[in-house]
């Protein structure tokens, strides 16, 4: 095992260094550079291109994108992060001032997923073929298919404006002391992002379900005399989460990436939001920060995975 | 074993989740004590305007605004006055009225006097200005804020303020590394300033009135290209009648009556949520929530979601800002003939977009057609009875027709803005301008959109490559919306330069006497309007919002957009 895990772990190195590429050479590719997106056309019309220039040569844009990339590179592996372009901020200090408040609604968003969509598939495959199975079927359906922006704006208008028992976003206030007092604020966008993610959660836990209440040990199981509810809770249930929790830790990386839309709605001073700004500014080094961690959670959270699902399957050999 | 190891993950998941929880605790600070609001005052706001969260806690007043820093607070010499924590926290040399006017009503300058001549600005400052860190403001500070603006570096200025100060005597000197100091500036004492200019500035007292001063003590280390980056930007000091008390970048800043203010000191706290100047997405859903008690917008959408909202007013401020299409008259390639070039095509095009029904269909008649020429209708400087455009299908086919158009030929028309109005607006031009023969295709310009609107040309062939171009012109003075057609600034790299026209708006620009500027200007609106390089389509006001917290009258405080003559810190809430 220790053997394996050190083995994969060397294998990020190359993985990392290739996908840093891949990036910094996608944003490249895009049209612009930081200065035409900082500068708007109105106000552009009103600066000498000698005036552009000058501030493209400030920030090395000029400079040809692999000495760039060998600048950032060499940066990185001396433990510099960089500066953000448009702030002059760290951008360490963003990352680590944004990426928990994400990880926070990420966290929460994947806990409500996990456990309404784990209760509702197991309910649903227990009950297949009754009203309650379709039921919870086309509610699964429809809970795909409702954007989440508009399911978010639906949450504002109906709890925070109508009734106002939320707050219509942000995430703290200056006159807050303890930190739970923010938690108000999380249960909006935590609820949105958990209940739309709980509907594919659900179905692959169903079709998980059904195929483990198949297997031969569920069978040997039921021949025993075992009660049902053993049968289902200890046997079925344990090895069907196999492929479910696999499900659920790739998912956290993409939660990170893909809240950009619950942040914006409720105005939730995340990652998202930051990583989206950046990419439309082409504030490339926080973009490549940002992508980077991304990256390696991935890499983690796929070792961490292969680890885990041996625990659960015993049957799972790690080579 | 397997037990522990998920034992450990869950207890590890739960830790994770406890320290993103708690990562924000150590910024949480207890709001600053201050004067409790009458209790009957604060149950004024009916429960349904006034959610928890728009009651402080404390009890203490709070006005509720936008455009709080989303990444930092922007360098105020390049939006001049955009963001209303310029004006809080800042105070430009001579104040300015809502009439744009210079004043020592507001302002650094206690009096200030222009020779007749136009070239030499005599200043003096009031006694007791203070920073907000309690430095006191000195001539040191203006001296060093307009040396600055003359560096070839300084690009984050506004071109205005950039191009007077850089008519100060030895400014060259001064750049070259002659001169400590431009010999044009003179210190007559330590509260008067007096700058000389060696030609006259026609802006000049639109450049003082308009140039906010910084603290020279916290920022006369920085490299100009970068001023923005500098940390002073994340919690910056002024002399405005505000200060920052606490930011959370991307969430809110608040900010505290600044007590050294010499012109009175509020009794009220500012709460401002971060939002884009441009365009504040939230801002709709805050103003229902009742987090916004001032605040301005350039969107027509956010008036018609916020008009019928209870205890909100809506007014309509006319700024100088223009909507156009930019006319690309340059040849596509050597030896090409381009018929935008004959002014016959551009006042057809003119002639066959009916600007008032767009004005009605978008904007519910909030927006202004557009006339031939620049300056917004309602402007002093308006030059009445000139041909202004209006809608005439047929002038416009008889028009094509003696230009020899071909109707085969697509014009490609560009845009940038993204909203639904613009797209709204591009459907219709192009069927208005089918109607008259005229094919034109839109196109959303992305990436690098300043580089391929301004791409300069080369050997006379174009370097854009959009024949139309709908932008807009936001200007801070008519002589503004005319400085563009002179030699060597962006009109040139649309079209050849204008001797004309050229020739007018340098004779505008070379006096200092407003009615001679005014006589010149008239002659320019009458050449432009025959002329018509650029179409103008409608003049966009913007929307000032205020709710009924604020006691006043929204109308006298003028152009949101500029250091007008706002007085916020004697604003009384209720």
């Amino acid at each position: 095992m220790a053997k394996y895990i050190g083995k994969r772990i060397l294998m990020f190195i190359p993985m990392v260094l290739l996908m840093s590429f891949l990036i910094f050479g996608g944003m490249e590719l895009t049209p612009g550079d930081y200065v035409s997106n900082m500068i708007s056309p109105d106000m552009a019309a009103n600066m000498t291109p000698e005036q552009l220039d000058m501030l493209r040569e400030a920030y090395g844009l000029n400079d040809p994108f692999l000495v760039r990339y060998v600048k950032w590179l060499g940066q990185i592996l001396q433990g510099n992060w960089g500066y953000s372009l448009s702030s002059g901020v760290p951008v360490r200090d963003i990352i680590m001032q944004r990426l928990p408040v994400t990880l926070e609604l990420a966290l929460s968003g994947l806990i409500i997923s996990a456990i309404l969509g784990s209760i509702l598939g197991i309910i649903s495959a227990l009950k297949r073929g009754t009203l309650l199975d379709h039921t919870l079927t086309v509610a699964g359906v429809i809970g795909m298919s409702i954007p989440q922006f508009f399911f978010g704006m639906v949450a504002i208008l109906l709890f925070a404006l109508n009734k106002p028992i939320f707050p219509v976003g942000g995430r703290t206030t200056p006159d807050m002391v303890h930190w739970w007092e923010h938690l108000r604020y999380l249960v909006l966008p935590a609820l949105v992002l958990g209940v739309t993610q709980t509907a594919s959660v659900m179905r692959y836990s169903r079709a998980s379900m059904m195929d483990s209440m198949h297997k031969d040990f569920v069978k040997a199981a039921r021949s025993k005399g075992l009660p049902e509810w053993r049968v289902n809770l200890v046997h079925g249930f344990r090895v069907s989460m196999t492929p479910v929790v696999v499900l659920l830790a790739l998912r956290l990386p993409m939660l990170i990436s893909s809240s950009v839309v619950i942040e914006n709605v409720f105005q939730w001073p995340g990652i998202g939001i930051t990583f989206k700004e950046a990419v439309s500014a082409g504030n490339y080094p926080l973009v490549m920060m940002i992508a980077l961690i991304i990256v390696i959670m991935v890499l983690v959270i796929s070792l961490v995975l292969d680890i885990l699902t041996r625990v659960l399957d015993p049957r799972v050999r790690l080579e | 074993m397997k037990k522990r190891i998920l034992s450990l993950l869950m207890a590890s998941i739960m830790v994770v989740g406890l320290a993103a929880c708690g990562n924000k605790q150590e910024a949480q600070q207890p709001a600053a004590p201050a004067p409790e609001a009458p209790a009957a005052e604060a149950e004024e706001k009916p429960e349904a305007e006034a959610p928890a969260e728009a009651e402080p806690a404390s009890g203490e007043k709070i006005l509720y605004t936008n455009t709080g820093p989303v990444e930092f607070f922007e360098v105020p010499w390049w939006n001049l006055g955009q963001y209303v924590h310029s004006k809080l926290l800042f105070e430009t040399l001579i104040g300015i009225d809502n009439d744009m006017n210079p004043t020592t009503e507001t302002g650094m300058a206690e009096s200030y006097e222009l020779s007749e001549d136009g070239l030499q600005l005599t200043i003096t400052l009031r006694d007791g200005l203070k920073w907000h860190d309690g430095q006191d403001v000195t001539l040191d500070d203006v001296v060093w804020c307009i040396e600055q603006t003359t560096l070839p570096e300084a690009g984050m200025v506004n071109n205005t303020v950039k191009a007077t100060f850089e008519g100060i005597e030895g400014v060259q000197d001064f750049l070259d590394g002659k001169t400590e100091h431009p010999s044009g500036i003179e210190l007559k004492d330590d509260k008067t300033i007096i700058l000389h200019f060696a030609s006259v500035q026609p802006s000049v007292m639109l450049a003082a009135s308009l140039f906010p001063i910084l603290p020279k003590h916290c920022l006369e280390n920085v490299d100009m290209t970068q001023i923005q980056q500098d940390p002073f930007w994340q919690k910056p000091i002024g002399s405005g009648p505000f200060m920052v008390d606490e930011v959370k970048i991307g969430e809110y800043a608040t900010f505290v009556p600044f007590e050294g203010y010499w012109d009175g000191v509020a009794d009220f706290k500012i709460q401002m949520n971060a939002s884009s100047a441009e365009s504040d997405a939230n801002l709709v859903t805050n103003a229902k929530a009742g987090l916004v008690d001032y605040a301005y917008t350039k969107m027509y959408s956010d008036v018609q979601a916020l008009r019928d909202v209870e205890g909100l007013t809506i007014d309509t401020v006319p700024v100088n800002y223009t909507r156009w299409f930019m006319v690309n008259q340059y040849p596509k390639s050597a030896g090409d003939e381009n018929p935008l070039a004959d002014k016959r095509v551009r006042q057809a095009i003119a002639y066959a977009i009916d600007k008032k029904s767009i004005c009605e269909q978008i904007f519910e008649g909030a927006a202004m057609p557009g006339t031939g020429t620049l300056t917004p209708t309602g402007s002093n400087w308006k030059v009445e009875g000139l041909e202004e455009y209006a809608y005439n299908p047929e002038k416009a086919k008889e028009l094509l027709a003696e230009a020899g158009w071909d109707s085969n030929r697509e014009l490609d028309l560009a845009y940038y803005y993204t909203d639904q109005q613009t797209v709204d607006l591009m459907a219709i031009v192009q069927q208005q301008l089918a109607e008259v023969g005229i094919k034109v295709k839109p196109r959303l310009l992305e990436g690098d959109v300043p580089g391929q609107l301004n791409a300069v040309p080369e050997n006379g062939v174009a370097g854009c490559k959009w024949d139309l171009a709908y932008g807009a012109l936001s200007a801070i003075s008519p002589l503004d919306y005319y400085s563009r057609f002179a030699d060597g600034m962006t009109g040139t790299f649309h079209a050849p330069l204008d001797e004309t026209l050229d020739g007018l708006v340098n004779e505008m620009l070379s006096t200092a006497n407003v009615e001679k500027q005014m006589e010149k200007y008239a002659e320019i609106e009458n050449y432009y309007a025959d002329e018509i390089p650029y179409i103008a389509l409608y003049y966009q006001p913007v929307w000032v919002i205020t709710s009924d917290k604020v006691a006043g009258n929204v109308s006298k405080w003028g152009n949101p957009q500029f250091y007008m003559q706002w007085d916020i810190q004697n604003w009384t809430l209720k």
